[in-house]
């Protein structure tokens, strides 16, 4: 088992954020190309979302957006977790598609965020170990 | 010893091929296969859009009746099971979206609404039919001099009525079934015609 040291943070963070984009990701292309069925408590059906055609088709391909974004930011954060040494380059990614991961709803906004502040703590991350 | 930071190969690709999949979802997602934008110009053609809409919720709703407006077609849902309306949509005639009409259908539905948490939701409530069409009825005197209501409509929280101005419906209003309230439908536009189903 290695013994570098590992912007801890920065991965945790980057895999919330990716999971929660590639989640909303899901949820949203799901809703908008077949409805959205009922999880509400009551076995009622979410209001005003569930819709053929039209504006549903465009934000279900914007969803997509959100899905890759996620799958991206997971993929950067766990080479990271890999390879801390090329912090800059899988932090520019993890910041890169949690940025454009608010195209298609950007992991409820919370994941956005957390991948953003991921891929900035792996950008600015310094490893303390002294030569 | 510290590790030498680079940009190595492998995440140059995976920025550039990430960058290149969502610079193409964006035009795919006007493609006719995800925007199947169709003009819906009568009620049998809104009729089918929105069986097969339903069919995808639950076996248990049917559409009840369709109004045909200039801005879009109405749609009255009804619970097979239980013979109680469950909601209304609005068609667009120019895309064929459907959605969830907006105003009481979301905000006074005790079951399918953004109320739809409360428990129990019923159809049973404290203003009664009668006391629904009274009020309404009087909200018209006051707004639409010479405009009649038709028979409410019972949803779970509330009730729809039509209303017509000599023998001719032109528009519809809800009334809160708890409140009393009245909620005039403004966003429907001039009435063409009605077909109710079995």
């Amino acid at each position: 088992m290695s013994l570098e040291e590992r912007p801890t943070t920065a991965i945790v963070l980057s895999l919330i954020g990716g999971s929660l984009m590639f989640l909303s990701g899901a949820m949203m292309f799901m809703m908008f190309m077949y409805g959205w069925v009922g999880f509400g408590m009551m076995g009622g059906y979410m209001g005003m979302m569930g819709s053929i055609g039209g504006l549903s088709g465009f934000m279900s391909g914007l969803s997509l957006v959100g899905l890759v974004s996620g799958i991206l930011v997971i993929i950067g954060a766990l080479i990271l977790n890999a390879r801390p040494a090329e912090h800059t380059a899988w932090g520019t990614i993890i910041l890169v598609f949690s940025i454009l991961s608010l195209l298609g709803m950007g992991g409820f906004i919370v994941g956005a965020v957390l991948g953003i502040t991921g891929g900035a703590f792996a950008l600015s991350w310094r490893t303390t170990a002294k030569v | 010893m510290i590790a030498r930071q680079r940009f190595p190969i492998s995440a140059a690709l995976i920025l550039v091929l990430g960058l290149i999949a969502i610079a193409a979802i964006i035009p795919f997602s006007f493609a006719p296969i995800l925007y199947p934008a169709k003009s819906v110009n009568n009620t049998k053609q809104a009729k089918e859009l929105v069986d097969l809409y339903l069919s995808r919720l639950s076996p248990d709703l049917r559409v009840k009746e369709i109004m045909e407006f200039s801005n879009h077609f109405y749609v009255m849902v009804e619970e097979k099971s239980t013979e109680i309306n469950a909601f209304e949509l609005l068609l667009d005639r120019n895309t064929g979206t459907i959605f969830y009409e907006p105003g009481p259908n979301m905000m006074w539905n005790t079951k399918y609404g953004h109320m739809r948490r409360m428990r129990n939701p019923t159809a049973s409530m404290p203003v009664s039919a009668e006391e629904a069409s009274e009020y309404a009825q009087r909200w018209l005197d006051q707004n639409i001099p010479g405009a009649k209501v038709e028979e409410p409509e019972t949803f779970y929280g509330y009730y729809t009525l039509d209303v017509s101005k000599e023998g001719r419906i032109f528009g519809m209003l809800s009334v809160n079934g708890y409140t009393g309230d009245i909620w005039y439908h403004t966003w429907h536009g001039k009435f063409i015609e009605m077909v109710e189903y079995e």
